[in-house]
């Protein structure tokens, strides 16, 4: 066919955009992150000392950090599915700033003493498990959104989906997990979003082309 | 300070990228007139980036009318991605060039190809380069039997959605939903088929 029949065929079909790809992924994830907090409340459910560990500093700043970082990578996400648009990458180093400003916090404020134990913790392994676990609802919830969008670059896509929804894994094993030191977010919850980011770009190359 | 032929480029690109935005959302209110001129103005465009980049990997004319037809294939389908609070062209150009690259991946075991091994595959290939850009309406035998009647009667007899509801008997939007389906499939397959 000649590409102007192409065209006549296409303009009269004007006016038959879907809803922007933004809306749908926020309704994807209203219902993958609901899946996710019932898994949670259901398996987990928040640590027996929560009154007390909310006043700590540290509970709340893990928190903080990691409900943040999926603040951060919700709209780099809808921005990567997106062709052309400008990727608001540049602010998930906020979270990283936070993260490692927290860090030398604790080595200051707690003491080079320790630290290691601080590091390795008492549930490295339940942290390693139960993050992926709570990210996969909203997972399977953003690759389901994204095919409507127009992701130029699919492997990028999936992982900026696996950070949002490792993210969004941290913060609510984070509410049950006794290790609040930054030097085991950093470590452990790291390697768990790392896990789930790694993933996200494998199924993005295989799932997100159009 | 800038040069004056950088000045008046830039406010060039600005009327454009002003005409095809006003273009854009006429279209979105089913101005089909509006989005005849878009498509046919970003055809133009698209087929200019297409040239480039097949002139690089020493694609043919076809390849070219290939680019041009699945990039407005794909922008039709994607369109609810552009924003309105961002440009056009960038978006039109990044859609370019992921369907350019595609389909240069998709042909690039042929560009390797000594010649004097594969003589006649070439000449094979030759012929079918001097034929129109793949034709949509041949694959169009993939569709199920209601959707490929009804993707003829609008893309080759020229049938409005209202004419196509009357002759098959449904309604305007079961019309409409038939097409975008058939065209999604069709743009699928051009991304399977090489």
């Amino acid at each position: 066919m000649r590409t102007e029949d192409l065209i006549d065929g296409l303009a009269r079909q004007a006016g038959e955009q879907a809803s922007p790809v933004e809306n749908r992924f926020g309704l994807a994830e209203a219902a993958g992150v609901t899946v996710a907090v019932g898994l949670f409340l259901a398996v987990l459910g928040p640590r027996a000392d929560f009154a007390d560990a909310i006043n700590t500093p540290w509970y709340p700043i893990k928190l903080l950090i990691m409900g943040g970082l999926a603040a951060l990578a919700f709209p780099v996400v809808t921005a990567l599915a997106r062709p052309g648009a400008s990727v608001p990458a540049t602010y998930l180093l906020l979270a990283a700033a936070a993260l490692a400003a927290a860090m030398v916090a604790d080595l200051v404020l707690v003491g080079a003493d320790g630290a290691s134990g601080r590091m390795f913790g008492r549930n490295a392994t339940s942290c390693m498990t139960f993050i992926p676990i709570f990210a996969t609802a909203p997972f399977l919830a953003a690759f389901i959104a994204l095919r409507h969008g127009a992701p130029t670059r699919p492997g990028l896509t999936g992982a900026a989906v696996g950070l949002f929804c490792g993210a969004i894994g941290g913060f609510l094993y984070g509410i049950f997990c006794p290790d609040d030191s930054p030097l085991f977010v950093v470590v452990w919850y790291s390697l768990a979003i790392a896990i789930v980011a790694a993933a996200g770009f494998i199924v993005g190359r295989l799932a997100l082309r159009w | 300070m800038q040069s004056e032929s950088e000045i008046s480029l830039k406010d060039r690109i600005s009327v454009t990228e002003e005409r095809w935005r006003g273009l854009m959302l006429a279209s979105r209110q089913g101005d089909k007139a509006a989005y005849r001129m878009l498509l046919d103005e970003l055809s133009r465009f698209i087929r200019q980036i297409a040239r480039r980049s097949a002139a690089n990997a020493q694609l043919s004319g076809a390849d070219v009318e290939d680019i041009v037809q699945e990039t407005l294939l794909a922008i039709h389908l994607k369109s609810h991605t552009w924003n309105e609070n961002e440009l056009l062209g960038p978006w039109v150009r990044a859609i370019t060039r992921y369907k350019s690259i595609d389909i240069l991946r998709r042909r690039g075991g042929r560009l390797h190809v000594p010649i004097d091994d594969y003589s006649e595959e070439l000449a094979a290939d030759s012929d079918e380069t001097q034929l129109p850009a793949r034709d949509i309406i041949r694959m169009a035998t993939i569709l199920p039997e209601r959707q490929k009647s009804i993707v003829v009667a609008m893309f080759v007899d020229g049938l409005s959605t209202g004419e196509a509801a009357a002759r098959f008997a449904m309604t305007e939007g079961a019309v409409r939903v038939n097409v975008h389906r058939a065209l999604a499939a069709l743009a699928k397959k051009f991304g399977d088929k090489g």
